[in-house]
């Protein structure tokens, strides 16, 4: 049996060797843990709280975000936008290769569907929509975003085609109510010059008509 | 300062060497434990900027996927049928393309090369049915066409800058026109010759009036 003193050497040199590996392999468990941590599992998506970036071999990249999806092309130039906009409406954006906005589909006032295109100038030209009333509406507008053509059911629920001058007034009228259709030609004053079709007493027929109103010619 | 055999012989000090000599024993078994935890959960360290993922991938428990690349987001049905695409075409324009259960695109919305945006319905067979777009990347045009393609109603902004509806015949010939411009409106009615047979509204001489002509133009009714 070894001396008492000498077996309380080789306990203590033992544990302090003990305690100084057990003090690297706790550190050393520290450091994989920190490194490599994920968070803990649920029953819920996987959840990214930054935007995560995909590229391609071409440099085209998109990128998935709390709002949606972004895609920018070689030239790294925004072109889709996919998501919440930034009055937090469903939207979906096209930019040509200048980056000008060019067609967008969305819901206007947080809810009325919406199509437009725009011209280079980003000038609206032609818009589909339902209106707050959630009737279908068409319009076409000229280079100074005026108002030309349009196709719709209005307020009164009839199907009507209308088309305008530069000044927005209203030139030709085709519609239809549940009686008779009717096509009414305006000059530029407004006045009604060529009518066709049912007219407001219920008779059917049509008309030509002076600039002050007067009947040039009637049938029947 | 006491002697090193008094220390020896202390029962008290002896005590605290076996209770230390136990706790690490205890600690050794716990910084092992946690090791292997520690390499059975450990991920890999996400990678930098430089090396961001080609592609990412979401799968539901329905079957039905979702593919972000670098050119935009596929979306496949249960069945694997690509039915929503949103990105780059192979031009590199913006590309929105919508298909049926049967992988047969029926809506698309996207740019032209030159930038001019546009939006296509098809029928099952995949022939355009409705088509909105600016023509020559601005004048606003939509038409829709029958199951050959041939466009048979349209309302547009022409070339000459004036609102213009038409109905057209199966070969893709307006018949049926209605037009404006600042001054009035004129409709008129065309053959199959495409000649004119009825007009109404406002002649180029700015009088109004409606007509009824032969196939060789001559008026066989006129008024006033």
């Amino acid at each position: 049996m070894a001396p008492f003193s000498e077996t309380l050497h080789a306990r203590v040199t033992r544990l302090e060797r003990g305690s100084r590996r057990d003090r690297a392999v706790v550190l050393g468990v520290v450091v994989l843990a920190m490194l490599t941590a994920q968070a803990p599992s649920s029953s819920g998506p996987q959840v990214s709280t930054t935007p995560i970036t995909v590229t391609n071999a071409g440099g085209q990249s998109t990128t998935l975000s709390a709002t949606g999806i972004t895609v920018s092309d070689a030239q790294h130039r925004l072109r889709m936008v996919v998501g919440l906009d930034d009055q937090g409406r469903p939207s979906v954006d096209l930019r040509d290769a200048g980056g000008t906005l060019r067609e967008s589909m969305y819901l206007f006032a947080g809810s009325n569907p919406t199509l437009r295109q725009f011209d280079s100038n980003s000038k609206r030209r032609l818009e589909v929509r339902l209106t707050e009333a959630s009737n279908p509406e068409v319009q076409l507008l000229d280079p100074n975003e005026k108002l030309r053509g349009a196709f719709f059911i209005g307020a009164s629920g009839r199907p009507q085609l209308g088309l305008y001058g530069s000044d927005e007034r209203l030139r030709a009228y085709l519609a239809t109510d549940d009686q008779f259709p009717f096509l009414v030609m305006n000059d530029a004053n407004g006045q009604s010059r060529v009518n066709i079709g049912g007219f407001a007493n219920g008779t059917i027929g049509m008309d030509v008509r002076t600039a002050s109103n007067t009947v040039l010619w009637k049938a029947p | 300062m006491n002697a090193p055999h008094a220390e020896l012989d202390d029962p008290v000090l002896l005590a605290r060497i076996e209770r230390l000599e136990r706790r690490a024993r205890r600690d050794r078994v716990l910084a092992l434990g946690a090791l292997v935890v520690a390499l059975a959960t450990a991920q890999a360290p996400p990678p930098p900027a430089s090396l961001a993922p080609s592609s990412l991938g979401v799968r539901g428990a329905d079957g039905t996927s979702a593919l972000l690349d670098g050119a935009g987001l596929t979306v496949r049905s249960a069945a694997g049928v690509a039915q929503l695409y949103a990105g780059l075409d192979t031009t590199g324009s913006p590309y929105v393309s919508e298909a049926d259960a049967n992988g047969h695109q029926r809506e698309s919305l996207f740019l032209y090369d030159n930038g001019a945006p546009g939006l296509r319905q098809f029928d099952a067979a995949h022939v355009v049915r409705t088509d909105v777009y600016l023509a020559s990347g601005a004048d606003p045009t939509i038409h829709l066409s029958n199951a050959q393609g041939v466009a048979q109603a349209s309302l547009f902004i022409g070339d000459k800058g004036l609102p213009e509806f038409d109905v057209r015949n199966t070969h893709g010939d307006a018949v049926g026109y209605l037009s404006a411009d600042d001054q009035g409106a004129f409709l008129n009615m065309r053959d199959p010759s495409l000649n004119v047979r009825t007009y109404a509204g406002q002649y180029t001489d700015g009088t109004w009036g409606v007509d009824v002509r032969n196939a060789t133009n001559t008026n066989l009714f006129k008024a006033p």
